[in-house]
């Protein structure tokens, strides 16, 4: 994402449309997978991981927060269904993702983790928005993937601490305050 | 071991058991001026020293807090059948089930911790006092047998503990669960509010207020002895509060208890049998197979308080076979094991609790709130088709907010933010005491410390079935009159034991043909052998019932004090 706001932020300071050499080789570096922190997969297929990272890092990218990714969250998935899913929850987990999978590197006639980043975003919605039943498992896959990811994602210690309200011993009860006092964040704990 | 082995073998008393009934009991005995010996079967826990986990975030836990499945399979197959209960930052707490077996002939969820303080670390701190509805209810209704005790028996018995434990809530002047000596309470939330004021208007009788637990709002030094402190709604409670800020036995009673001096705690120790001698017709002591060592050690008293659990103690007296008593001790009435009661729970409702977006709380309070019972409690409110009824816990907060439609910066922007409020009432029913309800031991089959096997043969039946159903009918009529939106219901029968309140397996009554223990807490034919745990219980009321336990038990010490004294014990 860093990349793509250089390229904006080079745009508005030229006032120009032409792409010189520099530009040119930013762009064409988006395309190519970017550097994800790797491990060593406990659930998911090796082969997977970039398919998992790019869509979490589409769900969840950096913003003035960090990203999933930045953050361990593919890990911690992997960790979490690994550990805490049953045999058969690990195999109904597993037949939905690949249905994900088929989607997402067949509906835009090319590998997802080969998109341009507005193109992932696209897809996501797309899939998301669908209603249709042929898409159904790869949607209920999608959404599952977000809800946990953004679940594992505010339950770091970075972002607890540093994007939500943390305040690990409250002191008195206070039942009733305006949201605005606290900054309209959630509470990490 | 060494200092055990250099223990003196005679007690004034003994106490059997430390959790919330034992530590009292305890406590009593040692500041009336009783050598008084605990036995625990587990290990020792140390106050605030043994909380391992007390301080950690959902972060610092493995698996943000859950316990891995492959660890469920080896040691808590039944422990976690609730899928709620072993968790990364309490299961130090919980029983392995390869350690500590039991049979099941229905399936019963004997969920427990062997360690001193027992479950007075991880209970849930609802303290709601009985009345004379629950206390005439088997002799109007003609079920089971008479309690031989009203509630002005043990009305100034919930005054003193209510007083030493601290006890939050809000004065309501209910007939069903009158008000007690209340620290200021942990108060509704804004949204929690209206609901209470929503469900008032139009049904009068169901009364939403804050939970009663023993978490103290207001510390009192003077009051709140032991090594208590002011509550920090961490709500972190069953990890072991780290400034005691609830009530249990390594907070207040054992502290109380070790200052007078009095006091020896043995753990490791488990009662395998109350002795009883023919000639005396007394009990003499009890016989302890130490867990480490195997050894067997008889410790003697003039006194035994059995405040193992329910079902601890009911093993205990049902393994004590003598020729007076062959069938287990003080169990004339054959009444012994049968009875077994719980509460029942798994049914309720949930819905979107519109408004109040503006709003927010800080603290995490230790509790919801509550509504106590409101069917059977007169003729007004009486049912054709069950006896008894149910209360309600539940709290209304503001969750995660996650848009299913947004990813992206979009959906970043969104999940930062507090979630709308929802609302969650869970209804805990009455059980009745029926005797085919049981629990016995398999003398055929032992432990690995040579202890017969508990077994359980209880389940819930008609009048249960028939008080859930409108359980979460009145469930559903609250949210609707607090305007609530996307109701949903639920009605996924427990096991009994699921809700941990276990009572009634030697059962107080007048008759000794038909009940264990007389209004005393004594065994009838066994008086100086006391039982003020949950197994006394003579029916289950709705409420949770660790408050009455200790109150039972301060009454009983006192009484057993006055018969020592009086030369009669």
């Amino acid at each position: 994402m860093k990349r793509r706001n250089t390229i904006k932020l080079l745009t508005l300071g030229t006032g120009a449309v032409f792409v010189t050499p520099l530009v040119s080789g930013l762009l064409s570096s988006c395309k190519s997978e970017p550097d994800y922190p790797s491990f060593e997969p406990e659930f998911f297929d090796a082969e997977e991981l970039p398919l998992l990272n790019a869509v979490i890092d589409t769900l969840i990218p950096e913003t003035d927060s960090p990203s999933a990714v930045a953050v361990g969250v593919p890990q911690t998935l992997d960790h979490m269904i690994s550990g805490l899913y049953w045999p058969e929850q690990k195999a109904a987990f597993k037949a939905n993702f690949l249905a994900l999978k088929e989607y997402l590197n067949t509906v835009k006639g090319q590998s997802f983790i080969n998109l341009k980043p507005e193109e992932k975003t696209t897809v996501l919605h797309e899939l998301i928005d669908s209603r249709e039943d042929s898409t159904k498992t790869a949607r209920n896959s999608l959404l599952d993937i977000k809800n946990q990811s953004i679940a594992y994602y505010l339950n770091t210690e970075k972002v607890a601490k540093n994007h939500l309200n943390y305040l690990p011993v409250p002191g008195p009860f206070l039942p009733c305050i305006p949201l605005d006092e606290l900054n309209g964040k959630a509470w990490a704990i | 071991m060494s200092t055990q082995d250099k223990l003196p073998d005679t007690f004034d008393a003994i106490v059997v058991g430390s959790g919330i009934s034992g530590g009292y009991a305890a406590m009593e005995l040692c500041k009336k001026g009783y050598k008084t010996l605990i036995l625990e079967r587990g290990r020792d826990v140390k106050h605030i020293e043994d909380y391992d986990t007390a301080n950690d975030d959902t972060w610092d836990l493995p698996y943000n807090g859950r316990v891995p499945k492959e660890e469920i399979k080896k040691h808590y197959f039944k422990q976690d059948r609730l899928n709620w209960w072993v968790n990364q930052d309490n299961k130090a707490f919980v029983n392995k089930d390869d350690e500590y077996p039991y049979d099941e002939i229905e399936r019963f969820d004997w969920i427990r911790g062997h360690h001193l303080g027992g479950r007075s670390i991880m209970w849930g701190r609802h303290c709601y006092r009985w009345s004379d509805i629950d206390f005439e209810a088997n002799k109007k209704e003609g079920v089971a047998i008479d309690w031989p005790i009203r509630y002005a028996d043990i009305e100034p018995w919930y005054d003193q503990v209510e007083t030493f434990v601290g006890v939050s809530g809000q004065a309501e002047g209910l007939k069903q669960v009158p008000d007690g000596k209340f620290l200021k309470p942990f108060e509704l939330n804004c949204a929690e509010q209206d609901f209470r004021e929503k469900v008032n208007a139009q049904y009068p009788e169901r009364v939403v207020t804050p939970g009663r637990i023993a978490n103290l709002s207001e510390y009192d030094p003077e009051v709140h002895l032991g090594t208590r402190g002011q509550c920090q709604t961490r709500n972190r409670c069953w990890r072991g509060c780290p400034f005691g800020a609830y009530f249990s036995s390594q907070s207040a009673t054992l502290p109380v208890a070790r200052e007078t001096g009095n006091l020896t705690v043995r753990p490791f120790s488990i009662a395998a049998e109350v002795l009883y001698d023919d000639a005396t017709q007394r009990a003499t002591g009890i016989r302890v197979i130490d867990a480490n060592s195997g050894e067997e050690h008889i410790f003697k008293a003039k006194i035994i308080f059995c405040n193992a659990s329910t079902v601890g103690t009911t093993a205990l007296l049902l393994n004590s076979r003598s020729r007076r008593f062959p069938n287990g001790l003080g169990n004339d009435s054959g009444e012994l094991g049968h009875n077994l009661m719980d509460h029942h729970y798994g049914m309720g409702a949930g819905a979107e609790f519109p408004g109040f977006e503006d709003t927010y709380y800080q603290g995490r309070k230790a509790n919801g709130f509550y509504i106590p019972r409101f069917r059977n409690i007169d003729e007004g409110t009486k049912r054709e088709d069950y006896l008894r009824g149910f209360g309600y816990q539940g709290n209304i907060s503001r969750g995660r907010s996650i848009p299913d439609e947004k990813i992206g910066a979009d959906l970043k922007e969104d999940i930062f933010k507090p979630g709308p409020y929802t609302v969650s009432v869970a209804c805990f029913g009455e059980m009745l005491p029926y005797h085919e309800n049981r629990m016995f031991l398999n003398f055929e089959k032992h432990d690995q410390h040579g202890m017969p096997i508990i077994t359980f043969d209880a389940k819930l039946r008609d009048n249960e079935m028939k008080l859930r159903e409108d359980g979460v009918q009145c469930a559903v009529e609250m949210l609707e009159a607090a305007g609530c939106k996307n109701i949903w219901t639920y009605n996924d029968l427990t096991a009994p034991g699921a809700c941990i309140h276990e009572m009634g397996t030697a059962r107080m009554g007048n008759d000794p043909e038909t009940s264990v223990l007389n209004k005393w807490n004594q065994i009838h034919a066994v008086p100086n052998v006391f039982v003020t745990d949950g197994s006394c219980m003579t029916s289950s009321g709705t409420q949770n019932p660790s408050i009455t336990y200790m109150a039972l038990t301060a009454r009983a010490v006192d009484y057993a004090d006055k018969q020592m004294k009086a030369g009669v014990l």
